[in-house]
């Protein structure tokens, strides 16, 4: 598939949404513009963009465009749902088990089974950090991190 | 079967000592106090010295954070949304609680709040430049009406003193055209450029009044004139009926706040109120001294929405 | 003379130790907090605030507008480093500043950046002292017609960032338009595309769309990559600026200065829009533009100009007129009202040693950071050769903290990691971060400003040309707008009349 045709797809659906939304908002009159007024008008500005792409890939030399599958050659883009996925994680778990054990493993983790490095770096770093990092918020700027149930 | 026992004593008890750690150790992080308008006006000013005084006796920053918009019911619905646990008030106006959803649909309703503590109530006029072609509020009504569709600005939709406007306009058959801006600060900067030709004034535009540039041609929710300001008249003076009493300034937090927790603000907020330099802040400004118990506040909700109720049903603003 | 005079009451003032020790402390924590992106200068001047209860208000003001401008600093920094804006102002520096960081010179971006910034403070500071009362009363013919004209010409601006697709750039900032509009409606309260989530009720918040954008989605896209270096290129060429650079810099600056201040003194996203538009004036102006986004220095040197002198004029409004340009402005409101200073045009008359104090000593507070931030370049230019199999967890763990201090919510870093993830593709698809961004600041206040003024017109558009300042932006705006899409009109012709010709 064209990666220039699925990308003007994707932002085309996402403008036609935000009209339908903005409908029920309410567009109001020209005198009283209401909620919708200005996301109906983005969002048929989103649209009619969205169009041109589409049309101009037609027009411009089919060589010189990409395959979706072609965006993705050649890089390792497992390793980027990786993180993802261990971004992911962290967020939902962060307010539960705290700062200090959340942290240190997304770092630990990152560093010693995806990049494969030391042992020491992977302790030694993440520690040092996450020790600096607590210490500046919490005693320059007084800011709470969350302490998880354990406590810490 | 005795595991499940004892895992969940073991649960039960973690819970309640983190809970009351939570509520004994409070306040231990700063506290958020949103504002309902924006900087520099009345509900921001005394809001900001309330947390300044609030802060030495609580312990803990109180940042303020504005965010005006839609008369008050942006902030409202906003903490509608926060969790009650002490660190997020919003210092915003009962009219916007209890009075607005009577004109419109919001994201709140009364049931969400709590109310903390009323400190004073707002106070509203038509301001105009000091050098407009009409010098009182009669050449202003005959200026009106050979202008129709003059522009002001206010508060915020359905605000107390928007209201206000629109029951002047009511009474002497003219039609204005309503700009909202997000506070007090934001009209009278709308005003100083002529952007708008009056605002509906909230007590910001005092000091501008003193400095010459503006000039207050008649002063609203007030029965009788205000002794400070006798040349300026009231409603019946011009032979209207009395515009909408005035709205309380309160602190709020969302509802469900624990009653240990609302009572230490509430002391820490009326000991701030009670202080001299809190009293002068509201006599600069105008603002009456109406302090009023946060209880005593919802407590006179029901009345407050009859009333309005009436109000605006008789003046044709909702079907009774 | 009447200004001499001034100056030296300024200058008593600011050198008092404890005012200069103030306003170390000040410059000092603000570059604390720019560098870390996410947090911003607002949350660390709130929360500092009441240290300043038992200081005079001069020194006050003095230490919190360290603050102020320190974070301005750090925020450069980390822009230029690691490619992640902490705040909108920065945005526009990542475009050539974290390019020229990936190809060496990192030395000379963050050099210019820092000496950028001082020359529009000096520039910013005398535009104070001598422009002050005659710009404020120019800022109050800005009426919403007049913001709304800007902010379209703004818009129309926002795609000479284009590097691609001008097509392309557009389309991100309507959808940036669109992502603003997220949250309760500022006019009637009203929740809209919220999807029922409180936390969106605020809005999606610019630290992580702009964290995520950028700097998520680059450490996503950098991982893919099979070859594991330092993030530069081995060879760092020299730590500050060389002659060259200052030859292709000294205008831009002057330049972004002026646009800088001007802008600045308009509440409400003076400085982004003052970064922006002096990105576009030289990119319009330069005789190759084509090496914008790719490292060119006048693409450092304009935004840094500007937004610091941006910052400068953001306190005309509030020092002249008692009106708070932006939210940290409102801070500064009200730490002057519990000193028990109504700021108004009577200020300046009744405080004049508030007023020129603070002036001299933001002029301090300049020399200061240049100071303190040059010899940290050395230091900043280490830390990048550092393999970024380690830097990146470390740079991807300082902007999760940063992006959840700020409202201490988790939505916020769902936020940053959806944008990151779209942030990835959409570079996939060859579709640029910078407009959506900087239209999303734009949003709310095209969206307020065009209602507002339809509400005075009574529903007419004419209201937009029959005032003068705000049909000179049209007009500016369409210009910029023509000349933009001429070229390529123009190509597509010649390209025709080629083939034309071979043909016959």
């Amino acid at each position: 598939m064209n990666a220039e045709r699925v990308g003007s797809l994707f932002w085309f659906i996402l403008a036609a949404a935000a009209i339908y939304g903005s409908l029920d908002l309410g567009l109001g009159s020209m005198g009283q513009p209401g909620s919708g007024f200005l996301t109906f008008v983005a969002g048929s500005f989103v649209a009619l963009m969205a169009i041109i792409i589409f049309v101009q890939s037609y027009r411009s030399d089919p060589a010189s465009q990409k395959r979706v599958a072609q965006l993705w050659q050649g890089v390792k883009w497992q390793r980027a749902i990786v993180i993802t996925i261990l971004i992911a994680v962290f967020i939902m778990v962060f307010e539960t088990l705290g700062f200090f054990i959340c942290s240190f493993a997304l770092l630990f983790i990152i560093m010693k089974w995806l990049e494969g490095l030391d042992w020491k770096t992977s302790v030694l770093v993440p520690a040092v950090t996450i020790g600096c990092t607590y210490l500046l918020f919490k005693t320059v700027l007084k800011i709470s991190l969350p302490a998880g149930i354990f406590g810490f | 079967m005795i595991f499940n026992q004892i895992a969940s004593r073991i649960l039960a008890a973690l819970l309640t000592i983190g809970v009351s750690q939570a509520m004994a150790a409070y306040p231990d992080k700063p506290i958020t106090l949103y504002v309902a308008f924006s900087a520099g006006g009345t509900t921001d000013i005394t809001a900001r010295a309330l947390a300044q005084g609030a802060e030495k006796i609580l312990g803990v920053p109180i940042t303020i954070e504005n965010k005006g918009g839609g008369g008050a019911t942006v902030a409202n619905g906003l903490l509608a949304t926060k969790k009650p646990d002490g660190y997020n008030l919003l210092a915003t106006s009962t009219g916007s609680i209890t009075v607005r959803p009577l004109l419109v649909k919001l994201a709140y309703a009364p049931k969400d709040f709590r109310v903390l503590i009323q400190y004073t109530s707002y106070i509203g006029g038509l301001v105009v430049r000091a050098d407009a072609p009409y010098k009182t509020v009669n050449e202003f009504i005959d200026y009106a009406k050979a202008h129709p569709g003059m522009t002001y600005a206010s508060s915020g939709p359905h605000t107390q003193q928007q209201v206000g406007v629109e029951s002047f306009a009511r009474c002497n058959g003219l039609t204005f055209k309503h700009m909202p801006t997000k506070g007090g600060s934001n009209s009278n900067t709308a005003l100083m450029g002529s952007h708008v030709d009056f605002i509906a004034g909230s007590g910001s535009h005092l000091p501008l009044v003193e400095q010459g540039q503006f000039k207050e041609l008649i002063i609203f929710h007030r029965d009788d004139r205000d002794p400070t300001r006798m040349d300026i008249p009231v409603m019946k003076d011009i032979n209207c009926p009395p515009t909408n009493p005035p709205n309380g300034m309160i602190i709020v937090s969302p509802a469900g706040l624990p009653d240990a927790i609302a009572d230490k603000l509430s002391a820490a907020f009326k000991q701030v109120a009670d202080s001299a330099e809190f009293k002068a802040l509201l006599v600069k400004y105008n603002l009456p001294d109406t302090y009023m118990s946060g209880a005593d506040v919802q407590k006179g909700f029901p009345a407050e929405i009859e009333w309005y109720k009436k109000y605006f049903s008789d003046i044709g603003m909702i079907k009774p | 003379m009447d200004l001499f005079d001034n100056i030296l009451t300024g200058l008593s003032v600011a050198f008092q130790w404890h005012n200069l020790l103030f306003c170390f402390v000040g410059c000092f924590i603000g570059t604390l907090i720019g560098v870390l992106p996410g947090l911003g200068p607002v949350g660390a001047m709130s929360i500092l605030l009441p240290i300043t209860f038992g200081i005079s208000p001069v020194t006050a003001i003095i230490m919190l507008s360290g603050i102020y401008y320190g974070a301005q600093y750090g925020g450069s920094a980390t822009s230029i480093l690691v490619g992640i804006p902490g705040e909108a102002a920065s945005v526009v520096t990542t475009l050539d500043g974290h390019q020229m960081a990936l190809q060496g010179r990192a030395g000379p971006a963050l050099g210019i950046s820092a000496f950028a910034s001082f020359i529009a403070g000096t520039i910013g500071v005398l535009g104070l002292m001598l422009l002050a009362p005659p710009l404020a009363s120019l800022a109050l013919r800005f009426g919403p017609p007049e913001y709304f004209a800007l902010m379209i010409m703004g818009l129309i601006i926002l795609t000479y960032l284009a590097q691609k697709s001008m097509v392309k750039s557009l389309m991100m900032a309507g959808v940036g338009v669109l992502v603003g509009v997220v949250g309760l409606d500022t006019m009637t309260g009203m929740p809209r595309f919220t999807f029922g989530i409180p936390d969106l009720f605020d809005g999606v918040g610019i630290a992580p769309l702009a964290m995520g954008l950028f700097g998520v989605s680059e450490i996503l896209l950098n991982v893919e990559q099979t070859i594991k270096q330092g993030v530069v290129v081995d060879r760092v060429k020299n730590l500050l600026p060389n002659l060259a650079d200052w030859k292709a810099s000294y205008k831009p600056i002057l330049r972004g200065s002026f646009t800088g201040f001007l802008l600045g003194i308009l509440p409400g996203g003076g400085a982004v829009l003052a970064s922006f538009i002096s990105y576009g004036t030289e990119k319009r102006l330069s005789k190759t533009p084509e090496r914008f986004g790719h490292g060119a220095i006048e693409g450092v040197a304009a935004p840094e100009a500007a937004n610091n002198s941006a910052a400068q004029a953001a306190f005309i409004p509030l020092l002249t007129l008692g009106v708070p340009a932006n939210a940290v402005m409102g801070i500064l409101l009200g730490a002057l009202m519990i000193h028990g200073i109504t700021p108004g045009p009577m200020m300046i008359e009744k405080n004049p040693e508030l007023f020129w104090g603070t002036v001299t000593s933001m002029y301090l507070g300049n020399i200061m950071l240049l100071v303190l931030n040059l010899p940290l370049i050395g230091l900043w230019v280490k830390l990048l050769r550092v393999q970024y199999a380690v830097l990146f967890p470390l740079i991807l763990f300082i902007a999760l903290i940063g992006a959840y201090v700020i409202n201490s919510s988790e939505m916020d870093l769902y936020l940053m990691l959806l944008f990151g993830v779209i942030g990835y593709l959409m570079r996939k698809f060859e579709y640029e971060p910078a407009p959506l961004v900087l239209a999303f600041v734009l949003s709310p206040i095209l969206e307020d400003s065009l209602r507002q003024s339809l509400i005075i017109s009574g529903g007419s558009m004419s209201i937009f040309v029959t005032r003068p300042i705000s049909a000179g932006f049209l007009f500016l705006a369409a210009l910029l707008l023509i000349s933009a899409v001429l070229p390529s009109v123009r190509k597509k012709r010649s390209k025709l009349v080629a083939q034309a010709d071979e043909n016959n």
